[in-house]
């Protein structure tokens, strides 16, 4: 029942979202800004792209290869740091850890940057049921969150708004005067959070990547919302997956610029912090005490499929989202998952369940157009196959199955084919007299067969 | 915290079952050289040229002084020139120098908050930081290739002071420009002091609506970097 209803919602979504021309020109005009300056960074800043990408890859399947040393060493050295580690096998492990902290540290107020494993936690909302004051501190995910609504896109959550949009929603939600200028609104969205960092107990952050030999995490934003966040407050949360993981604090050369140029074009992105722990005892400031979340969630489940495991090497840049025209065409909230798009298609259903999520590897014309931009070399497309596959045995329809066999037997008959397309003729006409709006949509059989047409030209 | 080291148990225990490595070196660290394109292998007047570039494309500004007399005037220009006169920095002895030698930054100084960023004792509160016009602070490093400022909290007045103020004034010198990041992050390997670094690129900004770029987002709206040439004996 459950699956049918996340399918078929799925393509009502779709048929929506694909004949709103407004939400399609806006996307695309997005994407195409997007599209010009990644181009351009690629060629300006690499000797090679294809080379730079091959070399993360290798690094990235280092670290999948080795990835329980690797998070051991990890956590040795944060915990030298001064760091919290803890360990969280799904979505409940994780909600126990959080309300463990709220009730230790007395939270009443957080400020958030953004992260998607905050997402997979749904987190805002687990928060507000406790009655903790809950607010986003990136730019696009305050919009969302202000409007009710789930982040869009892995990078830009809120790239499905227009400014007019925006200007009602920060009106309605924080009573300013209307305005349709993008610094206004922007400056509307700085005043408001300035009191927020100041005033929350807890800060709550994503991490980019997790440094095994320097036990510190990466966080990469533009607007300096995250380092607020990680600065005010005197406690810190950070939730990682943990895939997350580089060997090398020197690796870093490499995988801002590449993460960058993927995300959003940029050659780096104005703020990467390197976060060991809280302050240190003779530091002036900085949180009195660092936690960080490892969660599983499923990926040991990714982990544990050879032909799905390279997933795990994705940096979470968006790039499959903006290069998939099913993504182009349909939007990122017909998905309804954290992570859409390409990667989303071949994640979700190893973390959320094949069942319900299956469906997500037909959402590709397998064009391979996220295998090719993709900056760590995931083969998503092929993925995408393996997970029909997948799907396909979980849920084996025998009326699909039978109809198949009788196709392939139908088809090695002449007769059977020549004689079918007559009836399908036959049908055509009574069905434009019946019901001519439903034979509209129906495309129309060919006059005749292509083997009759032969015989009558052959020479 | 509860059920912390049963869930790690599980964790490892389902990778460790599916894991293929266990001993394989490392791979190599990648060489600048080897991956970018923009890499300048040249002296430190072309690194110099490099970082303004790179800088000014990210709508930052870079102003070169040949001497700390030539910084401080030109700090008392643009402090006068912005209306800004209420400001915080950081302890340090460059800065020390330039606003405690010079007269022309003597009115500047006396109203000034000065933050030690390696001192546990200097209780600010955020509010004083976030009333400041202008936050000045020195640098680990510049990265010539990226326009990039290299942050400690340890050097350079703790994580607040560099991100609150709408203007970021950063006093630097010629010798402090590399041609990558590597250098930099090398050393910060062996020195545990410090608990948070920020690789900064240009001021604050976002995209988020409509992919119009605009500056000043939650962090400073303008990013001026001073590079001093010959900062004197003492100090270079």
């Amino acid at each position: 029942m459950a699956s049918a209803s996340e399918h078929s919602q799925f393509i009502d979504r779709s048929e929506v979202k694909a004949a709103d021309q407004t939400h399609r020109k806006r996307l695309l005009k997005v994407i195409a800004s997007y599209d010009s300056v990644v181009t351009n960074q690629k060629q300006h800043q690499f000797h090679d792209w294809q080379s730079a990408r091959e070399t993360a890859a290798t690094i990235k399947d280092y670290v999948l290869d080795n990835l329980p040393e690797l998070l051991e060493q990890f956590e040795r050295n944060a915990t030298a740091n001064g760091m919290q580690v803890l360990w969280a096998k799904d979505v409940a492990d994780a909600h126990t850890l959080v309300d463990e902290i709220l009730a230790r540290h007395n939270i009443k107020k957080v400020v958030k940057s953004k992260s998607m494993t905050s997402e997979e936690l749904e987190l805002n909302e687990f928060l507000e049921h406790r009655g903790i004051e809950t607010l986003e501190s990136d730019l696009g995910e305050l919009i969302v969150q202000l409007a009710h609504e789930k982040p869009y896109h892995i990078v830009t959550p809120a790239m499905h708004k227009s400014k007019e949009e925006i200007s009602e929603i920060f009106e309605r939600t924080l009573g300013c005067a209307p305005t349709h200028d993008a610094e206004e609104l922007t400056g509307i969205a700085r005043d408001h959070l300035r009191q927020v960092y100041i005033t929350a107990d807890l800060g709550i952050s994503g991490a980019n990547f997790l440094l095994a030999d320097d036990g510190s995490i990466l966080i990469l934003e533009n607007e300096g919302n995250a380092r607020l966040t990680t600065a005010c407050p005197r406690v810190h949360l950070a939730i990682a997956g943990i895939e997350k993981l580089l060997p090398s604090i020197t690796d870093l050369e490499l995988f801002l610029p590449l993460l960058a140029t993927s995300g959003t074009g940029q050659q780096m992105t104005a703020y990467n912090s390197i976060i060991r722990g809280p302050k240190r005892p003779h530091e002036g400031d900085g949180p009195e005490v660092m936690y960080l979340i490892l969660l599983d969630n499923g990926r040991s489940t990714i982990y544990s499929k050879p032909e799905v495991r390279a997933s795990l090497r994705c940096i979470r840049c968006g790039a499959c989202l903006n290069a998939c025209p099913v993504y182009k065409t349909v939007g990122g909230h017909t998905y309804n998952t954290p992570y859409s798009g390409p990667i989303g298609a071949v994640i979700t259903p190893h973390l959320k369940g094949m069942k319900e999520w299956g469906h997500l590897a037909y959402a590709s014309s397998l064009c391979g157009a996220c295998t090719d931009v993709c900056p760590v070399k995931i083969p998503l497309h092929h993925m995408l196959l393996t997970n029909r596959q997948e799907a396909h045995a979980e849920t084996p329809s025998l009326f699909w199955s039978s109809a198949l066999k009788l196709w392939a037997g139908a088809m090695q008959h002449r007769f059977i084919v020549d004689n079918g397309a007559r009836a399908a003729r036959l049908g055509m006409s009574l069905l434009q007299l019946c019901a001519p709006r439903l034979a509209k949509k129906i495309p129309k059989p060919a006059a005749r067969s292509f083997s009759s047409w032969w015989r009558n030209n052959e020479e | 915290m509860r059920n912390n080291s049963s869930s790690k148990a599980t964790i490892l225990g389902l990778l460790r079952a599916h894991s293929t490595g266990g001993g394989a070196t490392p791979p190599q660290a990648v060489a600048a050289s080897e991956v970018f394109a923009n890499l300048s292998q040249g002296g430190s007047e072309e690194l110099f040229e490099q970082f303004s570039r790179a800088v000014t494309t990210l709508k930052g500004e870079v102003h070169r002084s040949n001497d700390m007399r030539a910084a401080a005037q030109l700090i008392a220009k643009l402090t006068t020139d912005g209306g800004i006169s209420r400001c915080v920095r950081q302890r340090a002895p460059i800065l020390d120098h330039l606003f405690q030698g010079y007269p022309e930054l003597s009115t500047l100084e006396s109203g000034m908050c000065v933050i030690d960023g390696n001192d546990s004792a200097t209780e600010i509160p955020h509010s004083t930081i976030e009333q400041a016009q202008c936050a000045f602070t020195t640098v680990d490093a510049l990265v010539a290739r990226t326009g990039s400022l290299v942050l400690r909290s340890t050097s350079a007045g703790g994580r607040r002071l560099s991100v609150l103020p709408p203007v970021h004034c950063v006093v630097a010198t010629l010798k402090q420009l590399s041609p990558s990041l590597t250098p930099w992050l090398r050393t910060i390997k062996d020195d545990r002091s410090w608990s948070c670094s920020t690789i900064v690129t240009g001021p604050s900004r976002t995209a988020d609506i409509e992919r119009i770029i605009v500056l000043g987002a939650h962090g400073p709206k303008r990013l001026i970097v001073i590079v001093i040439a010959d900062p004197g004996e003492t100090l270079n």
